[in-house]
């Protein structure tokens, strides 16, 4: 790795994949963190701020050797994204959906509805059967109501109309 | 890519169990930590003491760091903390009155409280550093000390310095680089930095 490479990332001059590869280089490399270092304390020097203290990186580098690596998941970034686009993929959605239900109404074709209708077959049986059928409630009906008047005082007055008498017969009762 | 970018890039290696990054951070921050400890506390040693707390409870807390501040902001609210907590078990008070706080932690100039406090032995490697960093610039040629003044004292982007110095940015990537290492050739032996002591 040159050190004219991590010269420009201390400053911020290098694109995102090339900066993420040299990071993940330094990991190995020694010599380009005490480049690194160094360069660092230049930029303090002519900032004015040169060093009061004795360099800390050994002795807390030394220190965090009993600590445990961290292992944190960086599940943020995509999240972060996804969570970013959710509102304009849901939008988009939405327009979809509304484009595709106004498509599908303007091509409908409405004046063939009523003509499919009007030429569905009516079966004439049906209506005939229909129509004894209802006639032969409505006379028994119009008997019961008619004499209505006549029928015996009961606990269920009124109602005699509507009860119909059955004969339960049972097997080995005769 | 920004400074605050670059932290977040070392953050995250972290996160994923390089320790090395982590010495990074330690590197780039550390007199900046001392300088703000040195407002609260006068003896350098416990500056040391109480910055050394303050990164490795740092450390420990940085699977919780999201990045919704900045790295630094964050440290040096760490930083702040652990000075206050040290002070308070020496039984000493935080100073209130001319109390240091985050925002303002970068504006102050360096530490005036130190001085008295320095130690012969520190204010001589200090002065030696800072003779050496004067003396490696008065030598540099003309374009190499423009371009490294460009960047590092009036923090200028490579394109701006482009521009001032009418050359392309590959020549000012490449001053800028020459510069820093013919400085910190003259440091090395200064920063005594021996092969089993590298971290």
């Amino acid at each position: 790795m040159a050190n004219e490479q991590l010269s420009a990332w201390l400053d911020g001059e290098l694109g995102a994949t090339e900066s993420e590869i040299l990071v993940k280089n330094l990991e190995r490399h020694a010599v380009q963190r005490e480049a690194c270092s160094a360069y660092w304390l230049i930029g303090d020097c002519l900032r004015g701020d040169t060093p009061r203290t004795a360099d800390l990186s050994s002795r807390i580098m030394a220190a965090l050797e009993a600590e445990p690596a961290i292992l944190a998941p960086v599940a943020n970034k995509p999240r972060q994204q996804l969570n970013h686009w959710m509102p304009v993929a849901a939008a988009a959605a939405g327009v979809g959906v509304a484009v595709w239900m106004g498509l599908s109404l303007w091509t409908m074709p409405l004046q063939d509805a009523p003509a499919t209708l009007a030429q569905t077959p009516v079966s004439p049986s049906v209506h005939v059967v229909s129509a004894e059928a209802a006639g032969a409630l409505s006379d028994e009906r119009s008997y019961l109501m008619a004499h209505q008047a006549s029928a015996r005082g009961a606990p269920m007055a009124g109602v005699t109309q509507y009860i119909r008498s059955v004969s339960i017969e049972q097997a080995g009762e005769r | 890519m920004s400074d605050r970018e670059i932290d977040q890039q070392l953050v995250e290696r972290v996160q994923r169990g390089d320790k090395q990054a982590f010495g990074l951070l330690v590197a780039k921050y550390q007199r900046k930590l001392c300088r703000l400890l040195s407002r609260m506390i006068r003896d350098p040693a416990e500056v040391e003491d109480v910055a050394q707390e303050a990164f490795i409870k740092a450390y420990r807390a940085l699977p919780a760091f999201r990045g919704d501040s900045a790295f630094y902001t964050w440290l040096y609210r760490i930083g702040i903390n652990t000075a206050k907590n040290h002070l308070v078990s020496q039984g000493r008070r935080a100073p209130t009155t001319n109390g240091v706080e985050v925002e303002d932690a970068e504006q102050y100039e360096s530490g005036d409280l130190l001085r008295d406090n320095d130690t012969p032995e520190r204010l001589l490697q200090t002065r030696q550093i800072g003779e050496a960093v004067n003396d490696a610039m008065a030598l540099l040629p003309e374009d190499l000390r423009t371009a490294i003044v460009l960047r590092e004292i009036e923090g200028l982007s490579y394109d701006e310095i482009a521009s001032v110095m009418a050359c392309p940015i590959g020549t000012v990537r490449s001053r800028i680089f020459r510069a820093r290492e013919a400085i910190a050739e003259r440091l090395r032996p200064m920063l005594d930095i021996a092969p089993d002591k590298r971290w």
